[in-house]
């Protein structure tokens, strides 16, 4: 497994000739709007 | 009727009696995981050490565990204290879920015998051997060593 997707969407691979295996970040997941609307909230 | 008295002490299990293996037969940390039934709980410790791990920001591997385990508990214990010349923050979990275990704690929760809880996303079954992985982030480590205990079940 040399590359995955974390569970939030950051993307890592596997740095070459890592020892231990070791991932590098190369891509972070865009934040989701922090603005959530309240369930039942009034329109 | 001639009688071998090497012969007469070499008993078959079947001719044993109940508890007749107790703690005084048994060489310390003899019983290990696959001796134990699939309903029992086994654990597993996997060690983050920076002497030989390294400290770059970056998700390390620190073993793995086994195909279709539950895992249901365990903690980590914090050996030497996490240190850093920036804001770093670990996490302790696997590859694809990277906070399972521990979310992102800054430095200065990573002290001397700290113990956290590794129960951030548990219940878990793994699908497939799952590498366990300790992920630093923000900055770089200059020193630590964190032993995280996983406790688990063999499922189906």
């Amino acid at each position: 497994m040399d590359e995955w997707t974390d569970k939030n969407g950051d993307l890592y691979r596997l740095i070459p000739d890592s020892n231990p295996r070791a991932y590098e970040l190369v891509k972070k997941a865009k934040k989701a709007s922090s603005r959530k609307k309240k369930a039942g909230a009034d329109e | 009727m001639p009688q071998n008295r090497k012969i007469q002490n070499f008993v078959e299990n079947k001719f044993m009696a109940d508890d007749a293996v107790g703690a005084a037969e048994l060489v310390d940390d003899a019983v290990g995981n696959a001796a134990l039934g699939a309903s029992q709980p086994k654990n597993v410790k996997f060690t983050y050490a920076f002497s030989s791990d390294g400290g770059a920001v970056s998700s390390i591997t620190l073993g793995t565990l086994p195909d279709k385990a539950i895992v249901t508990g365990g903690h980590a214990e914090v050996e030497a204290a996490v240190t850093s010349s920036g804001s770093a923050t670990v996490a302790l979990g696997l590859v694809a879920n990277t906070d399972a275990f521990v979310a992102a704690t800054a430095k200065g929760s990573l002290t001397l015998n700290t113990v956290l809880a590794t129960s951030n996303d548990l219940p878990l079954k793994m699908s497939g051997d799952t590498p366990v992985i300790a992920t630093i982030a923000t900055g770089a480590l200059t020193a630590g060593k964190i032993n995280l205990f996983v406790e688990y079940y063999e499922g189906a």
